[in-house]
This record gives structure tokens, C-alpha cells and sequence, in this order.
């Protein structure tokens, strides 16, 4: 069991170069970015939960429903009674306005959070540090740049343990309350905090001991040309932010101007 | 530290040749920071192209700081205070960065998992030359070569989260050995490993040897420095003694004082005032034979029976205190972890249940208390299904402490740890410091009530968890390998307790690695193989479970596996030594 997103599965955004699938993200987030309107959004959102189904990374939306969940509802919540337009009433009472601005909103997150889950699912740790070599960030800062995705899910499954080492010494109780819930999470936060300490101190010391912090150039493990399916991946990702440039300039693609 | 005689006659010894020293110290001193005595005093150490050197000793001599000395990860990355002289390759260490030493020194650290960061293990077993910038197909070959070398081939495309503990630990000296180092330094490798696991890695080192590399091990077990030319014993800091391992193995009382537990022959050869060497089972046997040593044999335990005052497994009336029913389970997309597993725990028990990594032993342990539901069939609790049953309730019946001690511990002080499981029992004022006071009595920690969790040595952390655990008062304590990583004092320290929480009446079971625990302690042994259980009796039947053990690949003390060539079965040295008559001569 790992808490890692990447999921070794044979598709097509798998096999595709990372530095194409780090552009093609950028271009869906630049496209999805400059949109409000929730129809303008909403056939981003469904390529982009096309191609999670299509990367086959169903368990890692399982995994992160509850994400897929709050965030949107939350988001729609409070941009319903929050939004501040020219055609919204007075005071924080929910308005229609608002409430379009909520889903738009609601959907760009969960297209930022598909986004997330697609590339992830799709793209090890050490392409990503590949494609930004290439880009022409030194290595070093490369490594540096993803190391947060190498150690979210060692930090993520030591907090899992713990908290199963925590829950058979308070008996499961579940506290009632804010602050008493809060200081339910000492117990937990403090060893994975400890261990997380530790366990930076020690890699810092085992990546040194390995030669990360020798000079010279790096030959990629996982590096290899770029193909066609490449670049017809790239297009096909180009082409989102040229629709939503043209779907804005139409004026159809925000809620009030 | 007072020695007594027999260890005050050793005398120091190093390989002094023609050759000169990989890496060396003369005459170093290290302190931390606020450290009431130095980490080493005034140490000299060397280690020679072509030579394994076993460091071993009490936990805190100095051992991993030895290691750190001589790589310069000390002072580069530790606050210390370092003097003497320092060298490597002939530099003088002062003057190079800790990296630059990369390509020539591989170390694998304690904490092993650390040191893992890439996705797949041949990534990781890559990574170390990737970073020597060598062209990607002579990285890629090296990384299979060493994954094969530490019995990883057909692991190169599996993500290391997924490997248990004794396979993360290989991959880890996987990865130095990817950099074809000239010295390898080897902080305690083969703790999680299982024992046919360690005697590979340890004809590894022996071929690395051979190779012509260095190789400078910190160990606990002897198994190393069996086949380790040298042994350097530290005691607080300093060298108590050092010379070809052969000479020091056979000083019992020296090595007992430096909390190293000997062989089963040397005790053996020591406790019948033998002259002669016991270097194997072999000469074992041939020497009692021709001093007329036989060991007699006894009715009970010649014939495999229980022991007297063993609980049985499923005596008659007892009804089970936990009861698995053909339970299967499967991790998420992996394979079966248990197929069909039937066991119970009775009342009184001391069980240890064993097996190579991977053979389910924690899985099976997880679902004692709940932490993991079966996929099919059913765990019992005093006969109530645990899926009936709120966690809560479970952990009032049934403690676990986990392998690391530290993912439990967080008060600021040992006392709190303690009262934080009593709080939620409902337990305060004048209640709650007696039960606190009582387990920290049991446990040996009463000096230590206020001192910090963290601060404490690691066998004091291990027993500290089973404070914590112990103040819920279950009524079957089950402990994931409590013993790793401690010294030989520390780990009697732990079994003892166990000892007299299982004579207080309490079940307890034991999930380990160490045959010597097994068959010294237990009263009842499960050995696992592939999610299965292959035995399930009195400890002397498992000796004689000869295919059994096999399959498992487990291997027997020599204290056991000697007395099996007599045909008894012996749980310890004691045992065999008492089995042979006074009148015999050595």
C-alpha cells in the first residue's frame, strides 16, 4: 500500500513525455484560469475527467472523493452568500449571481484538483525532475522542486501509523468539541512531526553521501525523445487555452463584466 | 565500568601492515553539544582495503558515531566538537566535504527508510551513480547488478513503499553498492531482516571482501562479527578492545559487558570449562562426544510433548481469549497476505509468532485488535465478532505496541506519557498516579518519571511504549518485534518484563525475528510462511518440525540445533549444559 498518486498503468498519458504533459497542464490550467462561467468550464472539466478515466486513475479519484467533494461544495457555499458583483444584493444573502459564481469556481478547483490527479497518476517523480531539467533548471533544483511529492506520501503513511498507534492508546474516543478536537491531534501531530524532522535531517545526509551535491551533469534514467503522440498530445492541450481566449472574447466565458 | 579480571587481560590488537588505511582515526575525540561525556574518546580506528571490521557495544558506545567520524558527516552535518586526526584515501577528512567522499564511501544508515526516495527500486538503486554523472545504460546495469546482489532481482520495477521492512533495508545497501564504493560502512543493516534474509547479506559482504572493499559493520547480533576479521568493542566512547574477532567471540564475559549476546558454543564451551575451540556444530559434537558429554534425554522434551505449565492450544474448557477463523486478507491491489488463517490465543499464553518478511506476521497481528478487518472469515474477541466491537473496546482487551517506539510518544515527560491511555479510561486524582506509579515500577522507568520521552535510549523508548500500552491494563499485550535494534542487556531487559507480565497472567503475544527468543521464552510458537501458518504448538515440537522449518526458512539457536544432534531438544544453553552429566570429563 503506498500513499503515492503515480499508478503504473499502461496508457497513453502515461507513456507521454513529461515535459508534454508539464506544458499540457499548464496550457488546461491557463485555459481554466481565465474562465468564471460554470458552461464555459464545464466541458474543461469533463476532458479532464475523460482523461483521468482514460490514464486509468479511477483509484486515485476514489481515494481523493472526499477532496473532489468539500472543496467544490464549500467553494459554491460560500460564493453564493459572498460574491460581490454589480448585480448582487446587498449584504451577505445568497444570490443567483453568486451562486453561478460558486459553480464556475467550484468547477475550476475540481479542474485544478483533475489536473492534479492526471498528471500525478500518469508521471513519476523523477520525470518531473527530468522535464524541468530539461526546461533548464539545474538538476539540483529540480530534485528540490518535486522533493515535496517524494516525501508527501512517506510523511502521509507515517501519519497513518501513527494515528493507529494513537487511537488503540485513547480507545478510539472522539472528542467533542473545537479545542478539545484540536488537542486530540497533539498526540499525532507531534510524532509525525518529530519523525519528518528526523527523517529530513537523515536524507539530507544520504542524498549527500550519494553524490547529489557533486557537480556535473546528470543523464536522465527515464529520458527519451520526444515522438508524434508527444506532440499530438501537446496540440490537442494547446488547443484548451486558444478556446478559452476565443469563448472570453465572446464574452460568454465570465459571469458579469 | 569495572570488567573483572578475564576481561582486563584482553589486549588491544589492529592490522598493522605494509597496506595503508582506507579511512582512519587517531586518537579522536567527539562531544556534542550539552553531552555529559564525549561520543568517542581518544579512538583510534582503521579499516584496510579487503577487510570486514565488526564494531559492536552497549547502544550509545559510540558506534554510530564512529561511522559519522569517520565519513565527516560529523561535524559537516552534526553539531560535535571533533579533534584528532581524521583521514581518507590518505587526505586529511578536515579538508574534504562529506560529498566529495561519494563513488568512494557507500553508508547505509540506521534508519534505513531515510534513505529510500524514488519510485521504483531500480531508481533508487540508480540514483547514487546517476549523481557520478556516468552514461544512463552503465547506471541502469549497475542498478540491476546490485538489486541482484542483495536478492532483489525481479524487484526492479516494484515501488519501495510496498517491500517490508527486511526488503527496504537490502535495497538501501543496494543503493551504496551501485556506486562500487571503495569502503562501505554499515550502521546495524540487517535489523529488520529475517535470518535467512541476514545470512545473505552477509555472504554478500564476505564476496564484497573478497573484492578487495573495505567494510566496517555496526551490529547488535553476533552473526557479523562471526565472519568479520576484526572486532572493535566500544564501551562509552572508548575502544574496550579490538582484535581478530575469532580471539574476542570466545571471551564470553567481555562481550556480555559490552551488551553483545555470545554464541550459543562460546557460552557452551565456557559454562563445561572446555579447552577446546566450538567454531561450529561440527566440533561441537565431536568434542562433547569425545569427552563423553552426552546430553540425556528426557521424556518429555526428547518426545516433542508440551512442556510442563504450557498452555496448549485449545485445552479443553479454556475458551479462546482472541480466535481467528480461516481469516483471508489482502492488501489493495497486492496478493494475499493471510490465506486462511486459524489460530487463538488462550488465556496465560506467551505465544511468539515467526516467519521470513513478508510471511503476514504484522497483517495477522493488525487483525488481533482490530486495526485491519479479515476480507473473509472472522477474528473473535471473548467470542464477540471484532467487527461488533467499537475500537475502544477492543484496546481495553487487547494492547498493541508498534515496532517504533516513536510513533507512539509525544508528552513531555515519561509520567505523562504513561497517564495520557489511564486519562481515557476514566482514571484521575490519587487513582490515576497509582496506576501510573505501578506500570512505570513494572516497566523500570520509575527513576526516569520526568524525564523527556525523546531523550531516553531506545530500549527505554521500547519500554516506555509498553508502559504506555500496559496502563490500559489489556488483557493480552501483543508487541511487533520488541527486541530490534536493541543491545543484548536492553533486549533482556524487555523479555524480563514480558516475562513478568506473562507470570502476572497475562497473555502476551510476540512477533520476532530472534530464534533465540522463540525458543528461550515462548510458550507456544506460530511459524508463517506466505499468509499461512505452517506450525502451531509447544515450542520443542517446533524443533522437531523439520520440513516445517524448511519451508519457512527458520533457522534454529545452536544451542537447539546441538542438542538436536544428540536428539533433545533444548530450549537454551542452560538446558543442554544441565542435561549432561556432572560426572563427565572435560
Amino acid at each position: 500500500m503506498t500513499s503515492s498518486l503515480y499508478l503504473d498503468r499502461p496508457s497513453a498519458l502515461r507513456d507521454a513525455h513529461p515535459l508534454c504533459k508539464l506544458a499540457a497542464a499548464a496550457a488546461f490550467f491557463v485555459a481554466v484560469f481565465s474562465l468564471e462561467h460554470p458552461l464555459a468550464i464545464a466541458p474543461y472539466a469533463l476532458a479532464l475527467l475523460l482523461a483521468a478515466l482514460g490514464a486509468r486513475a479511477g483509484p486515485n479519484l476514489r481515494r481523493l472523493r472526499a477532496l473532489f467533494i468539500v472543496i467544490p461544495l464549500g467553494t459554491i457555499v460560500m460564493w453564493t452568500f459572498f460574491y460581490r458583483g454589480p448585480d448582487a444584493p446587498v449584504g451577505y444573502r445568497p444570490s443567483l449571481p453568486g451562486l453561478v459564481f460558486g459553480l464556475g469556481m467550484g468547477l475550476k478547483l475540481t479542474c485544478f484538483l483533475l489536473l492534479n490527479v492526471v498528471l500525478l497518476s500518469t508521471t513519476r517523480v523523477e520525470e518531473l525532475t527530468s522535464a524541468f531539467t530539461r526546461l533548464g533548471l539545474p538538476y539540483r533544483v529540480g530534485f528540490t522542486l518535486t522533493l515535496a511529492f517524494r516525501l508527501v506520501p512517506l510523511f502521509v503513511d507515517s501519519a497513518a501509523t501513527v494515528l493507529q498507534a494513537q487511537r488503540l492508546r485513547s480507545l478510539g474516543d472522539e472528542p467533542r468539541g473545537v479545542v478539545a478536537r484540536l488537542r486530540h491531534t497533539i498526540p499525532v501531530i507531534i510524532p509525525v512531526f518529530m519523525g519528518a524532522l528526523r527523517r529530513a535531517d537523515q536524507m539530507a545526509i544520504a542524498l549527500d553521501m550519494r553524490g547529489f551535491s557533486l557537480p556535473g551533469k546528470r543523464h536522465a534514467l527515464l529520458e527519451r525523445p520526444i515522438g508524434a503522440r508527444d506532440l499530438t498530445v501537446l496540440a490537442v492541450a494547446l488547443g484548451a487555452p486558444l478556446t478559452a481566449y476565443a469563448i472570453r472574447a465572446s464574452g460568454l466565458g465570465l459571469v458579469a463584466s | 565500568m569495572t570488567l573483572g579480571p578475564d576481561i582486563d587481560r584482553v589486549h588491544s590488537a589492529s592490522p598493522v601492515g605494509a597496506r595503508e588505511p582506507l579511512l582512519s582515526l587517531a586518537a579522536v575525540t567527539c562531544r556534542h553539544p550539552g553531552a555529559a561525556r564525549p561520543a568517542l574518546a581518544a579512538v583510534d580506528f582503521a579499516v584496510y582495503p579487503g577487510e570486514i571490521v565488526a564494531v559492536m557495544g552497549h547502544s550509545g558506545a559510540g558506534k554510530s558515531t564512529l561511522l559519522k567520524c569517520l565519513t565527516g558527516i560529523v561535524p559537516s552535518f552534526e553539531r560535535a566538537t571533533v579533534s584528532g586526526v581524521r583521514t581518507a584515501f590518505g587526505e586529511d577528512l578536515a579538508a574534504l566535504a562529506p560529498g566529495a567522499l561519494a563513488g568512494r564511501v557507500g553508508i547505509v544508515f540506521q534508519d534505513f527508510e531515510a534513505q529510500l526516495f524514488s519510485t521504483n527500486c531500480a531508481l533508487e538503486a540508480g540514483f547514487a551513480p546517476q549523481q557520478l554523472g556516468l552514461a544512463r545504460d552503465v547506471v541502469l546495469a549497475r542498478a540491476d547488478r546490485a538489486l541482484e546482489r542483495v536478492g532483489l532481482a525481479g524487484f526492479a520495477a516494484r515501488d519501495p513503499v510496498t517491500l517490508s521492512g527486511g526488503e527496504k533495508q537490502r535495497l538501501a545497501l543496494a543503493g551504496v553498492l551501485a556506486l562500487e564504493p571503495r569502503v562501505l560502512l554499515l550502521d546495524e543493516p540487517t535489523t529488520d531482516i529475517d535470518p535467512v534474509g541476514k545470512r545473505t547479506v552477509l555472504a554478500l559482504l564476505a564476496a564484497l571482501r573478497d573484492e578487495g572493499i573495505g567494510i566496517v559493520i555496526v551490529e547488535h547480533e553476533i552473526l557479523a562479527a562471526e565472519m568479520a576479521d576484526r572486532l572493535v568493542l566500544l564501551a562509552e566512547g572508548r575502544v574496550l578492545a579490538q582484535g581478530p574477532s575469532r580471539a574476542l567471540l570466545g571471551n564470553v564475559p567481555l562481550l556480555r559487558a559490552c551488551g553483545v549476546r555470545p554464541r550459543d558454543l562460546d557460552v557452551l564451551r565456557v559454562a563445561l570449562s572446555l579447552r577446546e575451540r566450538l567454531d561450529d556444530l561440527g566440533d561441537a559434537e565431536r568434542v562433547l562426544r569425545d569427552h563423553g558429554l552426552v546430553p540425556r534425554g528426557d521424556e518429555r522434551a526428547g518426545a516433542g510433548g508440551p512442556d510442563a505449565g504450557t498452555a496448549a492450544q485449545g485445552a479443553a474448557g479454556v475458551r479462546p481469549l482472541l480466535e481467528l477463523r480461516d481469516v483471508r486478507f489482502a492488501y489493495p491491489g497486492g496478493a494475499a497476505a493471510l490465506d486462511g488463517v486459524s489460530l487463538r490465543i488462550d488465556p496465560g499464553e506467551l505465544v511468539a509468532i515467526v516467519g521470513q518478511n513478508g510471511s503476514g506476521k504484522t497483517t495477522l497481528a493488525k487483525h488481533l485488535n482490530g486495526l485491519l478487518a479479515p476480507s473473509s472469515g472472522e477474528v473473535r474477541l471473548d467470542g464477540s465478532d471484532l467487527r461488533d466491537l467499537r475500537l475502544g473496546t477492543i484496546a481495553r482487551s487487547v494492547g498493541f505496541v508498534f515496532q517504533d517506539p516513536d510513533h507512539q510518544l509525544f508528552c513531555a515527560t515519561v509520567e505523562e506519557e504513561v497517564a495520557f491511555g489511564a486519562r481515557h479510561l476514566g482514571l484521575a486524582g490519587e487513582a490515576l498516579r497509582a496506576r501510573v506509579a505501578s506500570v512505570l515500577e513494572v516497566c523500570g522507568l520509575a527513576a526516569r518519571r520526568d524525564e523527556d520521552p525523546f531523550l531516553l535510549r531506545k530500549g527505554e523508548r521500547q519500554r516506555l511504549a509498553i508502559a504506555a500500552i500496559l496502563v490500559l491494563e489489556p488483557r493480552v499485550l501483543i508487541l511487533d518485534e520488541p527486541t530490534t535494534g536493541l543491545d543484548h542487556t536492553e533486549q533482556l531487559a524487555i523479555l524480563d518484563l514480558l516475562a513478568r507480565l506473562h507470570g502476572a497472567g497475562r497473555s502476551v503475544v510476540v512477533i520476532t525475528h530472534a530464534p533465540w527468543l522463540v525458543a528461550e521464552r515462548a510458550t507456544r510458537a506460530v511459524l508463517m510462511a506466505r499468509g499461512r501458518v505452517l506450525y502451531d504448538g509447544d515450542v520443542r515440537g517446533l524443533f522437531r518440525a523439520g520440513p516445517a522449518l524448511a519451508q519457512a526458512a527458520f533457522v534454529l539457536p545452536d544451542a537447539t540445533r546441538l542438542g538436536l544432534r544428540f536428539d533433545v531438544a533444548v530450549r537454551s544453553v542452560a538446558e543442554l549444559a544441565g542435561r549432561i552429566p556432572t560426572g563427565a570429563s572435560a
